[in-house]
């Protein structure tokens, strides 16, 4: 599991919420995003957006099967790329 | 009755009760999962074909912020979480898909609607409006209209969303008429562009009106008649006449020059929001842009529009206008107009506070974004720069430095750029009009805006009723104003225009004739109007007239002349 932790101030909303679960929608594996012992769905907007990610929170990515390693390493650079922002 | 009319025209037909309420659910057992299921998906696969159509149609206009929506409503639509929970429900429970999309969506809504965020709470109403969509494919209930009721239908509902002018690709649907609205929604703007007749703000007009009632409304007028006499729909068929050859009478002045009674040749220019509105610019007559406010690009949004953003849109508006002027206001805000991300404060006076380009002087970097996107598009047009709420010279001159730091900047970085983009002011606040002579010298052309010159120059707060006899244009202190500024500006041979409300009021159209004005700057379906209504009015009466009124001490001796004018040729 790798974790990041959230620096945009709007958290993760609608619009970065899209481009992460489209980025994840391409691997065939699972890919689970954490926060707070809980887990969700990568490829689920609704998911993600339920989870409420905020500026601070720590969200680890966790993924298993085919391609894994580059998935979370995917879904980690969109991630950063969303903190920049 | 009456009500708000939103949409010009007059529309005579029966009553249509548009449901925009949510259907109800069934909540039965299937037999068959697999016929079930497959079910579902039909409806999921039709609603994103659907949001696609909708997607492409944005983008293609421009409407990123839009798109952006769409495609999160067709992720929402594919959520493979609601997918995979529908469908277990349906296998393992046998209920059917409503039932089992009702369960589901639940889930998600509430776990929402529990977030701090009031941002992302708000996204529990986007996974509210994909469930009911997708009920309306599973239920069969069709959001068009029944055309057997009648050929011609009046469509009432609560409030109507903007997806809802789709109605009128049914040629029946003559009219709408809602409890809820106001002229600035989606919908009003886009009931606009289509020409169908609009009232609005009629609160318990379901209760009274039930479908198939016969119904007339007046858009212009907001006036609704139910189960109207014989007489009543003979004099509106009547009106809806005369209405009907007014407008093609106004719509042979498309192309033709603005033109008063003894020949003397203005300029009747739109005042926009957007690319929607340029786009439909010349085919309301408008001979160029005289205010694009820009201010709409940084609302709605989380942050602020990029420069390559803001390209895109300045290139669009004036490609739209084909190579016809297009004035730029670089960035309006403050005073009543509020944008969340940049942070500017509660302030004890707004309107007399930092704001417009108080505030972009100082955020330089916000403010250089938006000039060198607009040098970057001048090559696709006329484009100007007009800068609002100027009080000194010190203003024009700093706000000319930051221009000209740009406009080099582009060239080192090898940037095509117009070879002059003209830089003028908005003449708004009082001080600017006093020392309007000096401030001539330093710009190449004025605009006036006279909603806060009004203002300023009375000290009287525009929305504080108390004090609204004082907020009108008709005291001496406004006229010599205008005249001054327009004088002032004629001396060192700029061109002066007026973006206000006043520049399209037909009974002011005169005094500003009379004062000289070149270039009347308006809402787009107001042009043809005042074109027409200067055809009547001769120059040299309008002088004789502003004469007149530069001799009287009183708003209402100045009120009653203006509208005597008024009445000799306004008919």
């Amino acid at each position: 599991m790798k974790t990041i932790k959230i620096i945009n101030k709007t958290g993760i909303h609608a619009r970065p919420a899209g481009l992460l679960t489209k980025e994840a929608q391409k691997f065939s594996c699972d890919i689970d995003l954490i926060k707070d012992g809980k887990s969700v769905n990568a490829k689920s907007i609704m998911g993600i957006l339920g989870m409420g990610i905020a500026e601070g929170d720590v969200i680890g990515i966790q993924a298993n099967g085919t391609e894994a390693d580059s998935a979370i390493s995917s879904i980690y650079s969109i991630i950063e790329k969303i903190n920049q922002e | 009755m009456n009500g708000l009319g939103i949409s010009e025209g007059i529309a005579i037909g029966k009553a249509f009760i548009y449901k925009t309420d949510e259907p109800e659910i069934p909540h039965l057992s299937v037999d068959d999962v697999v016929i079930e299921k497959k079910r579902f998906s039909n409806a999921v696969n039709n609603l994103t074909l659907n949001i696609k159509n909708k997607y492409e149609k944005a983008s293609a206009q421009g409407d990123q912020d839009r798109a952006d929506v769409f495609m999160a409503h067709e992720m929402i639509v594919n959520d493979p979480e609601l997918l995979d929970g529908v469908n277990a429900l349906i296998d393992t429970e046998e209920k059917c898909a409503e039932w089992a999309l009702e369960e589901v969506s639940n889930k998600f809504i509430q776990l929402m609607e529990q977030l701090d965020d009031p941002y992302l709470r708000q996204r529990a109403g986007d996974i509210k409006d994909i469930r009911q969509q997708l009920l309306k494919l599973l239920l069969g209930i069709s959001n068009t209209i029944d055309t057997s009721i009648d050929d011609s239908v009046i469509v009432i509902g609560r409030e109507f969303n903007p997806s809802d002018i789709a109605l009128t690709e049914s040629k029946s649907v003559k009219g709408f008429l809602s409890e809820i609205g106001a002229p600035t929604t989606h919908f009003s703007i886009l009931a606009k562009i289509t020409n169908i007749p609009t009232v609005t703000n009629v609160s318990g007009i379901l209760e009274m009106i039930n479908e198939g009632d016969m119904l007339i409304l007046d858009g212009t007028t907001g006036e609704i008649h139910i189960d109207p006499t014989k007489e009543t729909i003979q004099a509106f068929q009547q009106k809806k006449l005369d209405l009907k050859q007014f407008n093609e009478k106004l719509k042979l002045l498309k192309d033709k020059p603005s033109q008063t009674a003894d020949g003397v040749t203005v300029e009747i220019i739109g005042n926009i929001a957007g690319v929607n509105d340029a786009e439909t610019m010349l085919e309301l007559g408008a001979e160029g842009v005289g205010l694009f406010r820009t201010e709409f690009i940084y609302m709605d949004r989380s942050k602020a529009p990029t420069e390559n953003e803001q390209y895109e849109i300045y290139k669009k508006v004036l490609l739209a206008l084909e190579g016809k002027e297009v004035v730029i206001r670089t960035l309006d805000v403050g005073g009543d107009k509020e944008i969340p991300y940049l942070n500017m404060g509660k302030e004890d006076n707004p309107f007399l506070g930092y704001r417009a380009i108080r505030y972009c002087l100082n955020e330089k970097a916000l403010f250089k974004t938006q000039i060198r996107a607009i040098l970057r598009a001048s090559v696709f047009g006329h484009a100007k720069i007009m800068i609002p709420m100027i009080s000194t010279v010190d203003e024009v001159l700093d706000a000319k430095v930051i221009i000209n730091e740009c406009r080099l900047e582009l060239q080192n970085e090898g940037v095509k750029i117009a070879d002059t983009v003209e830089v003028g002011i908005m003449i708004e606040v009082p001080s600017a009009g006093i020392i309007s002579d000096l401030l001539a010298e330093e710009v190449d052309f004025f605009s006036i805006g006279t909603n806060d010159l009004i203002q300023y120059t009375m000290a009287a707060d525009r929305m504080n009723k108390d004090v609204a006899y004082l907020y009108h244009p008709y005291h001496p202190s406004f006229i010599r104003m205008l005249k001054m500024v327009i004088d002032n500006g004629h001396e060192k041979g700029i061109k002066i225009a007026m973006c206000g409300e006043l520049a399209s009021d037909p009974t002011f159209i005169p005094v500003l004739i009379g004062l000289g004005l070149d270039e009347f700057s308006m809402n787009g379906n107001a042009i043809l109007k005042s074109r027409w209504l200067m055809q009547n009015v001769s120059k040299k009466e309008a002088q004789a007239l502003v004469a007149t009124l530069l001799t009287l001490k009183t708003s209402r001796e100045i009120k009653e002349t203006i509208e005597a004018f008024g009445d000799a040729y306004e008919t």
